[in-house]
């Protein structure tokens, strides 16, 4: 379990982060939703030990998340940031690979690993291409791939690893959103433990097991989709004119925009 | 696409590629060897002579030279992140040669010491000076956490004009003696090469090159960004430490026994992607094997054009660099913009 108690984050006088407490656990698809600066991405970067908060803890494992090692931590969960911009002319499998880089695998299962992820998000057959020539959606996908070969290299099993993912489809369309988000679905159905920042509220209360909401670096709501049915949370974080109904098919909470 | 024939065997094409190259800068010159007879060695007493003492230390020298600079230029690009870096444009070349220059004036001990003494106390102050330049380009250009091509280049700028001079200065104060040692060094010259030298130099650049090219898979994910290298296992911070004192250490040394040679460290790495691709791991040997190649033709050109006297090989490589550059930024401007 990835488990963070407390936390606060300090950034020159203001509180980006306000003792935040949620735990991430394996199975399990948390989403985490906020307005624009509410310190989503500054809790994806404490939990995956890129930040040290000012106070407060996170622990992975039972075991303090500073006193990992950077190796170990790389064997044990993967993370996907917001926009790569590669330098230099990489081909598609290549950027891909570098997702093994903690790993010692034989050539032939490496390349059967990333062709086989590469399917899983829809860009098969693209391995040779070159990344920078690529659409910005493409990019996307090819990062999610690699940051999946680093958690799928481990044969033994892919049980009690973590992904952390900052909005990862913010630059999909509609299909590749879905094929995107029941994929998360399955991952964290075979017990991965899956830490997903979203934007789109709909979205989430439809794949989320759990979603936390934060507001100005404070955790405002953690729970199932289904507790949101009775509340005006969402609106009141977000300050928007929203209706909220039933989706037609599963009855979970959906928002519409009162125009 | 990139998996084109030749992409496929990089190594076997350079390889032969220097040999010939090798073979033409030993053969060719004020006096000529006949290669048939080198290749069969059946060469006579002046021909061996020629080659021993002149010819084959200056061929070596130039090898080496040449493979540390467009190491050291394919090392600061993937650190910097940026097809543009180069330890000449940056000013970690002139950085480096100030101090040697300080060394040579100011220092009254220097011309007493043993050649290899001399050698390895220039190549000392020429480190100095690279680290020191390596660390003010990096302070200079971050911006954001991020280095921006632009401050990059603004700091080289400043570099080089602040280097060039300290030079000046150091050729005013210095007597006739010294000016004479001074100009004959910093015209970037690979004649004087004698073994003892080549026996220094290889023993600091070997193991370099060998270290470069141990951690192209780290180079790699410098790539994706530091916090992504980070991400997957990397200690960034040590590594960038380690590969800056490489840098330092090759451009210092080549500094200190050739003056300044620019532009290989741009211009090979640049062909090397475009013709067998980007990854480091490919990178690396390869910027190494065509960079001693292009090195020692620039070198037997030099040699060649105006016999019996000869030009600066520093003269030959920006001459094809300058115009390179240019067509490499505006290149660059191009895609951002």
């Amino acid at each position: 379990m990835l488990n963070v108690c407390e936390v606060t984050l300090i950034r020159s006088g203001k509180h980006l982060l306000d003792k935040v407490s949620l735990n991430i656990k394996p199975g399990e698809l948390t989403i985490i939703l906020g307005p624009n600066g509410a310190g989503k991405s500054t809790l994806l970067k404490c939990c995956s030990g890129a930040l040290q908060p000012n106070s407060g803890h996170i622990e992975l494992d039972q075991k303090p998340l500073a006193d990992w090692s950077l190796a170990d931590l790389a064997k044990k969960r993967a993370v996907l940031t917001q926009q790569i911009h590669m330098p230099f002319a990489l081909t598609v499998s290549e950027v891909v690979s570098l997702g093994l880089a903690p790993w010692k695998l034989r050539e032939a299962e490496a390349m059967k690993l990333i062709s086989d992820t590469l399917d899983d998000v829809g860009m098969g057959n693209t391995q040779e291409r070159h990344y920078a020539s690529l659409s910005g959606g493409e990019q996307q996908r090819i990062q999610l791939a690699r940051v999946l070969v680093q958690l799928f290299a481990d044969k033994a099993s892919k049980e009690g690893k973590y992904l952390l993912l900052d909005e990862p489809i913010s630059a999909l369309d509609l299909h590749q959103q879905q094929r995107v988000l029941r994929l998360l679905k399955k991952l964290a159905e075979q017990g991965l433990g899956v830490f997903c920042i979203l934007h789109d509220i709909n979205l989430a209360s439809l794949y989320g097991d759990n979603l936390v909401l934060l507001e100005q670096g404070k955790v405002v709501f953690n729970g199932k989709p289904e507790a949101l049915e009775q509340s005006e949370r969402i609106e009141t974080t977000y300050r928007a004119d929203l209706i909220r109904l039933p989706h037609p098919e599963l009855g979970l909470p959906q928002w519409q925009f009162r125009q | 696409m990139k998996h084109t024939f030749y992409a496929r065997i990089p190594y076997p094409i350079l390889t032969v590629f220097l040999l010939i190259i090798a073979l033409f800068a030993l053969t060719q010159g004020a006096y000529s060897i006949s290669w048939q007879k080198v290749l069969l060695s059946s060469i006579n007493d002046i021909d061996r002579q020629i080659l021993m003492t002149v010819r084959l230390p200056r061929l070596l020298m130039a090898i080496l030279v040449g493979a540390a600079l467009a190491v050291s230029g394919a090392l600061m690009q993937a650190l910097f992140r940026n097809p543009l870096a180069d330890p000449g444009l940056l000013g970690v070349s002139s950085g480096a040669s100030v101090f040697v220059g300080i060394l040579i004036v100011l220092n009254p001990i220097a011309g007493n010491l043993p050649l290899w003494a001399q050698s390895y106390m220039q190549s000392a102050a020429a480190f100095f000076g690279a680290v020191l330049t390596c660390w003010l380009i990096f302070q200079l250009s971050k911006h954001k956490g991020q280095v921006s091509v632009l401050h990059l280049l603004l700091a080289g700028i400043a570099i080089n004009a602040l280097s060039g001079s300290a030079t000046g200065l150091l050729t005013y104060v210095s007597n006739d003696e010294q000016l004479r040692a001074l100009t004959f060094w910093a015209m970037g010259n690979l004649g004087g090469a004698r073994w003892e030298q080549v026996a220094v130099v290889a023993s600091i650049l070997l193991p370099l090159l060998c270290y470069a090219w141990r951690q192209s898979k780290n180079l790699n994910l410098l790539l994706l960004g530091e916090e992504e290298a980070r991400y997957l296992g990397l200690d960034v911070e040590k590594f960038k430490v380690k590969l800056i004192a490489v840098v330092a250490l090759c451009v210092g040394v080549t500094v200190a026994f050739t003056g300044l040679i620019g532009f290989i460290g741009l211009m090979v790495p640049h062909l090397v992607r475009m013709l067998f691709g980007a990854d480091n791991r490919i990178v690396i040997p390869c910027s190494a094997l065509l960079g001693a190649s292009l090195l020692t033709g620039a070198d037997t050109f030099a040699r060649l054009l105006v016999i019996p006297a000869e030009l600066p090989v520093g003269l030959v490589t920006s001459l094809l660099g300058g115009p390179f550059f240019l067509w490499l930024l505006l290149k660059n401007i191009r895609e951002t913009s």
